[in-house]
Order: structure tokens, then C-alpha cells, then sequence
């Protein structure tokens, strides 16, 4: 019985941070090295690890977290191997080594508590209905994770000189030195059921890269009409 | 598999891969330098195994970090540890590569592919369709671009009054957005696999609520599927002619089956075949299991029949 299961064993701990299979991510932790992780996103850990959830000093910044889901973070911390996963969406990971990235918030999964990080709102969508798009920005030395529903695509923007242009649902992450502004295809046919389904879109332009992913989040942000 | 001669025309898969392959990750590419040895040279016994590894797996490069607890138990640099080939790693090149550190090196494997085609899959579950090529309008499901570059414009698709009518009456109708313009157009809808399928004057039957998107060049009519004895009345399904490509969409991996005189599929799961394959309803009627209750919920079945060559195409979810 053993033997049709060993092939799932894990791998040697070669990095801090490791895909197990397409869908989990296993964390070499280490006293000293925390981890800021969503929570509930732990499916197994091995040794001594423990779990604060919600640490004062993210506290005051996470009261900004507004991801439309609620996605607070809880702070990992001590030795041993730290599994994470989120409901079976495919983990990407990230060595920064001094680059940064926006991410989207639903789509954080853990990072590095040494990295510079904090909570900013997209320029330009302010103006859209309700809520505005709200982002992470990490970067320094350490890792991030990042979950994504399916397979994600990664598209250079600085092609051309046309803009690239994203569905807010779908997007996972972007370099921050893009410059991003909204962009609405709404017409007055939309109010009669005559929409073609896009009302809004974000439109980056400079020398950088999009993540994005092959499935649109249901929830209802940015959206008025489909 | 039967795809080899049963697809009508396997599309551009970007490395001449399996349908089924991952398009990400690059197998044969050597692999990076491992993690923490970006300019180091290769570590002791890199290379040595004769049957070389998935990239990266199970390959310590590097020591494990300090305060680690099981670092004894780690074999020696080099060696391959002594377990079983993971079924996992034997199928996906998506295994975690050593990756060079930062952004660019670790998003490197999903990359986009960039070919001239009109239609490209991009990963199984992303279509990029190129409107320059061509220059002829694409339908597609409303809302199911995630990314597009260019100049594209989306409007609405109406079926037309007689569409309307069809389609409220058979189920067969689709809510679709025509792109127009000059651009690259990122389609994909809820993580589902999508398989392009690209038609040369032929035809092919998918049901309604599968088709992702769909040159305009094609025509599409709502055909009636003979059978009787069916609760619903009947059963409908859509079907595609001409020259040009359609997008469908499964849930899950499909099986491809070749018609043969004994194909049956679930109505329910079965999403496409070609349309030269004549579909029959096959009721199971079985008086005495009717009569007592306890029925096997395999009522409504479909068989084919058809020349060799014909297929259909069945999803592993029953809608």
C-alpha cells in the first residue's frame, strides 16, 4: 500500500519555498524566518510551528485589507516544513531577489515576513462603482506565493505600442512600475441587456509584466452589469 | 489515445506536444541553476544519474536551511534519493524547476507563446486568438476575455429575432460578444480545459453551453437529435460548418472515443462529435426496473454511428 503512495513523499528541502505537485507549496521554516500566510491556508506542517492570527503589527495594516472576500493574514513562525494550499488552485512561487510585484489580494498566499509590504489602491479606479481595486506590493529579498485558478499566462506589456488591457477578475499580478488606469467599454446598450459582458477593464502601458489567470473570480467587484 | 486520427485537425500546439500536455515548463530545456548558486558552478554530481530526474526534483542543491530538523536525513548532493518515481512528476513538466531568483526567472514557464497563428493555446485552459490575422470578427461567450493588447473593440451579439426563438425553444442558445478589430484577445472562462478545433469545410455538433468562442466565417445551426421516447421531448445541439475554428470548452480532461457500431455516451456528459457520426437517443427501457423503482439514473443515452474517422468528445461532468 505503501508503495502506490511514496511517489507523493516530498522532495528534500532545497529552497524556502517549493511546489509539491502543481497545487501546494511546502515552506523550509526557520526561527527567525516568519511567514505571513492567508489564513486558514495551512493543510499540514511538520516540527514546531505556530500560528498567530492576527499579530499586532499587521494588524493596523490589515485593517485596510479590503480584498471583497476578507483575506486576513496570520503570522507563521518556528521550525519545520510548512505546507500551504488553497482549495486546489495552482501555487506559483516567487523569489523576488530584489524585485517587486503587485499582487492582487485574493490571490496572496504567503510571503516572506522580511519583505517590504504594504496595502495600496490601484490609481485611476477610484472612480469605479463601490469599491475601488485594492493590492498588495511586496519587494525586498524573500519569497512569495501566489495561487492562481488554472494555469496562469504571463504577457510582457512593453510590446508595441499598443496598451494591454485586463479583465480586474482575472488579473493575478503586475510590476509595479506599470502605469495602470481604468478603462470602461460601457455603452448605453448595456442597460437593455445589449452588453457585451466587459464593462471594465484595466489598461497597463511601460516596460513590465501581467500575470493573469484563466478564470474570472465570481464575485461581482467591478462590475455592474453583464 | 485516439486523437491521432479521430481530431479533425489538431491545432497549433505551440512544441508539437499532446493536447494533454501542459504547454508550460519546458522539459527539455536544461534547467536552470539551482536555487542560492546563481553563478556557482554546477554542484557536485550534477549530471551524474543516467536517467536524469524531473528538473529539480529531488535534487538538493543547495543546503537546507539551517534549523531545519530532518536536514540528516537528506541524502548526500547529488544522489538521487532512493523513492519511487512520483506518478505526479511523471506526467507534469510543472514540477518546481530551480528557479534563478526573481520575478522575470520565476514566471519564465508561463511564458506566452507567441506564434503567428490566428488561434494559439496558450496553456490548456487559455486560448489567445490573433484578430490581425485573417481580419475576420470572432465570437465569443460574453465575459470571457481576461486580457487583451491592441485595439479590440466588444460589442453586443444579438441573435436575431428568429435566434431568439430558436434558441428559447431548444435550449441551444449561446450569449456571445463579437471582438473586432486589430489585437490579441486572451479568452478563457472559469478554469475550464478548451480545445480549438479547427474546421476545413466540415462540420461538427457541440452542445450549446461548451462552445467558448468561434470565427464568425462559421455557420452555426440548431439540429434536432431523432430519437423518441424521450421525457423532454427532444434533444438539440449545435452544429458548426464551414472554415474556420471553434472553441469548446470541457470541464475536466475529455475522452476522445472513436465511433464505432457499439459508442454509446450519457447525454449529459457527452459535449461534441462530428457531425458526418449520426446521433441516436437509446432509451434503456427496461420494464421490470422501471416498475420496481431502483433505477440505475442511466436512462437517456446517445449512440453513434458513423463512418470510420468520426469521434466524439465526452467530458468528465455530467451538467
Amino acid at each position: 500500500m505503501n508503495q502506490q503512495l511514496a511517489g507523493y513523499a516530498p522532495a528534500p528541502v532545497a529552497a524556502r519555498m517549493e511546489n509539491h505537485g502543481h497545487h501546494m507549496v511546502k515552506v523550509a521554516m526557520q526561527t527567525g524566518n516568519d511567514l505571513l500566510a492567508r489564513v486558514g491556508s495551512m493543510v499540514a506542517y511538520e516540527g514546531f510551528v505556530q500560528y498567530e492570527p492576527n499579530p499586532p503589527a499587521v494588524r493596523q495594516i490589515a485593517r485596510d485589507w479590503i480584498t471583497g472576500e476578507g483575506a486576513p493574514l496570520m503570522k507563521c513562525s518556528g521550525d519545520g516544513l510548512l505546507y500551504l494550499a488553497d482549495y486546489g488552485a495552482d501555487v506559483v512561487i516567487i523569489n523576488l531577489a530584489g524585485d517587486s510585484l503587485s499582487v492582487n489580494g485574493t490571490n496572496l498566499l504567503a510571503f516572506d515576513a522580511s519583505l517590504q509590504w504594504g496595502v495600496e489602491r490601484v490609481k485611476g479606479l477610484a472612480k469605479f462603482a463601490g469599491q475601488g481595486l485594492w493590492n498588495i506590493k511586496v519587494s525586498g529579498q524573500g519569497w512569495v506565493a501566489l495561487t492562481s485558478r488554472g494555469t496562469p499566462i504571463v504577457v510582457d506589456c512593453g510590446r508595441g505600442e499598443d496598451e494591454t488591457y485586463v479583465d480586474p477578475d482575472a488579473l493575478i499580478a503586475w510590476s509595479p512600475n506599470l502605469k495602470v488606469k481604468g478603462k470602461r467599454s460601457f455603452r448605453a446598450g448595456s442597460l437593455i441587456g445589449r452588453g457585451s459582458g466587459e464593462a471594465y477593464q484595466m489598461g497597463f502601458s511601460g516596460e513590465g509584466i501581467v500575470v493573469v489567470q484563466p478564470s474570472e473570480d465570481s464575485t461581482d467587484r467591478l462590475r455592474i452589469r453583464s | 489515445m485516439h486523437a491521432a486520427q479521430t481530431i479533425v485537425a489538431p491545432l497549433n500546439q505551440p512544441g508539437q506536444q499532446p493536447p494533454q500536455q501542459p504547454q508550460f515548463g519546458q522539459p527539455s530545456a536544461p534547467p536552470p541553476p539551482g536555487y542560492g548558486q546563481p553563478s556557482a558552478p554546477p554542484p557536485p554530481g550534477y549530471g551524474q544519474p543516467s536517467a536524469p530526474p524531473p528538473p529539480g526534483y529531488g535534487q538538493p542543491s543547495a543546503p537546507p536551511p539551517p534549523g531545519y530538523g530532518q536536514q540528516s536525513q537528506a541524502p548526500a548532493p547529488g544522489q538521487i534519493p532512493g523513492q519511487a518515481p512520483a506518478p505526479f512528476a511523471a506526467g507534469g513538466a510543472a514540477q518546481a524547476a530551480p528557479q534563478g531568483a526573481g520575478v522575470a526567472a520565476a514566471l519564465q514557464k508561463y511564458r506566452e507563446a507567441a506564434t503567428g497563428q490566428r488561434w494559439t493555446q496558450q496553456n490548456e485552459k487559455l486560448v489567445r486568438v490573433d484578430l490581425g490575422v485573417g481580419g475576420q470578427p470572432v465570437l465569443a461567450r460574453q465575459g470571457s476575455m481576461v486580457l487583451y493588447q491592441g485595439k479590440v473593440e466588444f460589442g453586443y451579439k444579438g441573435a436575431g429575432f428568429q435566434g431568439r426563438i430558436v434558441g428559447n425553444a431548444t435550449g441551444q442558445e449561446m450569449q456571445l460578444m463579437r471582438c473586432s478589430g486589430r489585437g490579441q484577445v486572451f479568452l478563457a472562462e472559469e478554469g475550464t480545459h478548451l480545445h480549438p478545433i479547427e474546421l476545413q469545410g466540415d462540420a461538427i455538433c457541440v452542445s450549446a453551453e461548451n462552445v467558448l468562442a468561434f470565427d464568425e466565417t462559421l455557420q452555426h445551426e440548431v439540429r434536432r437529435i431523432e430519437g423518441h421516447g424521450i421525457p423532454g421531448g427532444a434533444l438539440f445541439v449545435m452544429q458548426f460548418q464551414g472554415t474556420g475554428t471553434v472553441v469548446v470548452k470541457t470541464h475536466g480532461m475529455p475522452v476522445v472515443l472513436p465511433v464505432t457500431p457499439t459508442t454509446f455516451a450519457d447525454c449529459h456528459a457527452v459535449v461534441a462529435w462530428s457531425a458526418a457520426a449520426q446521433a441516436i437517443v437509446s432509451s434503456q427501457v427496461r420494464l421490470r426496473g422501471n416498475a420496481y423503482g431502483g433505477s440505475t439514473g442511466e436512462s437517456v443515452n446517445l449512440q453513434f454511428r458513423g463512418a470510420p474517422g468520426n469521434f466524439i468528445v465526452v467530458q468528465p461532468f455530467e451538467v
